[in-house]
This record gives structure tokens, C-alpha cells and sequence, in this order.
């Protein structure tokens, strides 16, 4: 099949809509080969085509799909959500409730906690936090306690914040919701402990941006350098 | 396995997939497999299919990733191509009476909140702009093209859907095309094209 020009210019939308055959498809390629006007209508009509799939509603895969593929890439077992079994503690060392909302006050404030936290639990699930750019040596870690209804952000290797900044903690939302959960700044050895009153339902993400001191922002001013999937 | 920071460009997956590293792969998908899943998903009206396109497709890319060009395209529209083209295999695959018109519904639908927020507001905001041009043309010129492209339509079954000769649905095509892109360069979507 030989198409000439203006053949092609009727064939065109169709073959990049994928909707001519083999034939009709292979005819327009060749024609294309040898035309610059034809060229600059494809060029011009394929950047549109490129973009229809976001006309797609958004929805997201179940997070098995991502399990398993990675699973069939690696070709072998790949663990699923780390659980972290916390052995329980005496009741004496566990505060109440009261103390550990002041706790989440100072410790935002001051920013310098002790590591250790001795939490009284049967079980926790935690989700690993990796961070990018300014932060890529900083790791952390997010642990739900649902005995507590509370989530503990611990977070390693975390240089100063830039002058004039200070660290907020984010958490959004399934539904792409952003909302500020603490400003905090590391101790000297780079080193933050912050306590999120409840268990992170219906949030997706949980992110760290710097923002300006002392009070952080409203929304976030700039690209997460640290954060967790943890929904 | 590393989940995906924002702070990765395409490039750098495309480098850690050319290397084989499987890191690379979860950065493609932890990136694309919302819209991947989206398209799969409005092409085939099947969640489990939806979910078994994906997953397949991304494992091709994976075994094929040193046929990944960055001059001749990004690497969302690889991956897209790809999955929508694994798609519209699957349907054409089967018997045509069993496929299900397509009934497209317009209206954006909340965005997901994938493992990159930023961008994925980015995603929403050109989502809406295409839906905006999308919904501009009129209604045969976009059913031409979203019978098509989501539906996985031949030009000559859609003629004879709306009993109208081939040479009209090619026009609708090439009208709608053009429109969008009107619409959307006036928009400032494109650059320079």
C-alpha cells in the first residue's frame, strides 16, 4: 500500500490514535520518511496523542501489584512491611497520656530527645524513611503504635537545617491532603524523636520538608527530602 | 526495596534501569504505575486484568530497558505506550461482541497519592487541563479519538458504529487533534511545537 500526501494527512490522527492497520500504519510511516510537512503535522499531532492517557481517571494499583512485580523482577521472595516486635515494659515507665502530649511539645521544641524511647506495647509496625538531596545520608525510621494510638518518627543522620530553617514533619493523605504534623531540629549528633498523636489513618505519606524558623509553614514551601510510605 | 523520593529524575531511573538495578525498576513504578494502572484501567474496565497489564508491562520494560531511547521520548510516554498497547492487544484479543462500549466519563477524580505528592499535584493540575480540552471539542470529534484511544477502536468500526463513511471519522480525528493542540499550546502546555 502506497499513500500519497494527501492520503497521509487523512491517515495520520488515525495511525497515532492506533486506530488503522498494519498496513494502513506501515503506509503512513513510509510515506512520513520523506515528507517534511507530513513530519512537522505528525510532530505536532503525536504531542497530543502523548498526552490523552492523563484523561484517564486516577486510580491507584493495589500495593500488591508493586509486591509482585518486584518479587518476578528479583525473581525470588521479597519481604512484605517490616514488623517490629517491642517487648513489653513495666507500666512505671510508660507515662500518661498528659505527659506524652507535653513530651510531643517539648520534644518538637527543643529537638533533642533522649533515643531511647521505652515504649510498653505487644506490637508495632514500622516503615523505613530514606532521604533525597540535602538529606540522602539521613534514614529514618516511622513507627506506628496502635496500642498507644501514637506514631514515633525517629530520624538518624540529619544534618543542621540551613540557617534561618527548621525541619517540619508532613503527613498526607490518600486523598493528596498535606497537613503540618511538627517543626523540629536535630540534636548535636543528628538526631530526632517526634511523637504524632494517633495511627496515621488515611495517610499515605509522611514527609519532611525545611521551612522557615521558627514556626514552619501553613503548606510546604519545598520538595520533601526525607519520607515514608506508610499506607 | 528503595521507594521513590522525588528527588530522582527520569534519568536517573532510566540509568539505574540501564544497569540493571532493580532499584530502578521500583523507581519507574513507584513513578508511572498510577498512571499506568489509570490507563489499563479505563481501557479494560477490568481492576484484576488492569492490575495484571500492569504488572506485566513493567516487567517487559524491565527485561527490555536497554531498548529505552531518551531521544526519541520520555519515560512516561514508554511506559504508557506500553501499557496502553498491551491493553488494546488484550481487547482486540478478544471477541468483538464481548467488548464493552466505552462510556467515558469526563470528570477528574481525586488524586492518588502515589509516592511522590508534588509531582502528583503536578499530575492533577495537567490532568485537569486535559480534561478541559478534552471537553471542548465537540462531542462526535471527541468520541472519535477517546473510541480510539481507550477504546481500542479501529477507524472503519467506529465509521460503522456512527454509520458514517471512514473519511469522516478520519477528519474527526485530525479536527480533534488539532483542536486539542490549539487549546492546549494557547494554554501554554507546549512549547515551541
Amino acid at each position: 500500500m502506497v499513500f500519497d500526501h494527501e492520503e497521509v494527512e487523512g491517515s495520520l490522527a488515525a495511525s497515532l490514535l492506533g486506530a488503522c492497520d498494519a498496513k494502513e500504519t506501515e503506509a503512513v510511516r513510509a510515506h512520513l520518511e520523506t515528507c517534511q510537512a507530513c513530519q512537522e503535522l505528525e510532530q505536532r499531532l503525536r504531542s497530543v496523542v502523548e498526552v490523552l492517557p492523563l484523561a484517564a481517571p486516577n486510580k491507584e494499583p493495589p500495593p500488591e501489584v508493586r509486591t509482585r512485580l518486584l518479587r518476578a523482577a528479583r525473581g525470588g521472595w521479597l519481604p512484605p512491611a517490616v514488623v517490629v516486635q517491642v517487648p513489653p515494659l513495666p507500666r512505671r515507665r510508660w507515662p500518661s497520656r498528659l505527659a506524652v502530649a507535653a513530651a510531643v511539645l517539648l520534644l518538637a521544641l527543643a529537638g533533642a530527645l533522649a533515643w531511647d524511647l521505652h515504649l510498653r506495647l505487644e506490637s508495632a509496625v514500622a516503615y523505613p524513611m530514606s532521604g533525597t538531596g540535602p538529606l540522602a545520608t539521613a534514614s529514618g525510621r516511622v513507627t506506628v503504635l496502635p496500642g498507644q494510638d501514637l506514631t514515633v518518627v525517629a530520624i538518624s543522620d540529619l544534618p543542621p537545617p540551613q540557617p534561618g530553617r527548621v525541619y517540619q514533619l508532613w503527613l498526607v493523605s490518600r486523598s493528596g491532603m498535606v497537613r503540618p504534623a511538627a517543626v523540629f531540629v536535630p540534636d548535636l549528633e543528628g538526631r530526632s524523636q517526634v511523637l504524632v498523636p494517633g495511627t496515621l489513618q488515611g495517610v499515605a505519606t509522611v514527609a519532611v520538608t525545611q521551612e522557615p524558623a521558627p514556626s514552619g509553614s501553613r503548606t510546604p514551601t519545598g520538595k520533601p527530602e526525607l519520607a515514608a510510605q506508610v499506607g | 526495596m528503595a521507594r521513590l523520593m522525588g528527588g530522582e529524575t527520569d534519568l536517573d531511573i532510566a540509568k539505574a534501569l540501564a544497569a540493571g538495578d532493580v532499584t530502578g525498576l521500583a523507581w519507574l513504578y513507584d513513578r508511572y504505575s498510577s498512571l499506568a494502572y489509570s490507563v489499563a484501567l479505563r481501557i479494560l474496565g477490568d481492576p484484576g486484568r488492569a492490575e495484571d497489564v500492569v504488572q506485566d508491562t513493567f516487567l517487559k520494560l524491565w527485561h527490555g530497558a536497554d531498548r529505552f531511547d531518551a531521544g526519541r521520548g520520555s519515560l512516561r510516554t514508554w511506559v504508557i505506550t506500553s501499557v496502553r498497547n498491551r491493553s488494546i492487544d488484550y481487547l482486540r484479543g478478544r471477541n468483538a461482541h464481548a467488548r464493552k462500549e466505552q462510556e467515558i466519563p469526563l470528570e477528574a477524580e481525586a488524586v492518588g497519592p502515589g509516592s511522590d505528592p508534588w509531582r502528583e499535584v503536578a499530575h492533577s493540575l495537567e490532568r485537569n487541563l486535559i480534561l478541559e480540552a478534552l471537553a471542548s471539542l465537540p462531542a462526535e470529534q471527541r468520541q472519535a479519538v477517546e473510541l480510539a484511544y481507550f477504546g481500542g477502536y479501529f477507524h472503519r468500526e467506529i465509521a460503522e458504529m456512527f454509520q458514517v463513511p471512514l473519511s469522516t471519522i478520519k477528519g474527526r480525528m485530525r479536527l480533534a487533534l488539532e483542536k486539542l493542540h490549539s487549546y492546549l499550546r494557547a494554554k501554554g502546555y507546549f512549547d515551541g511545537l
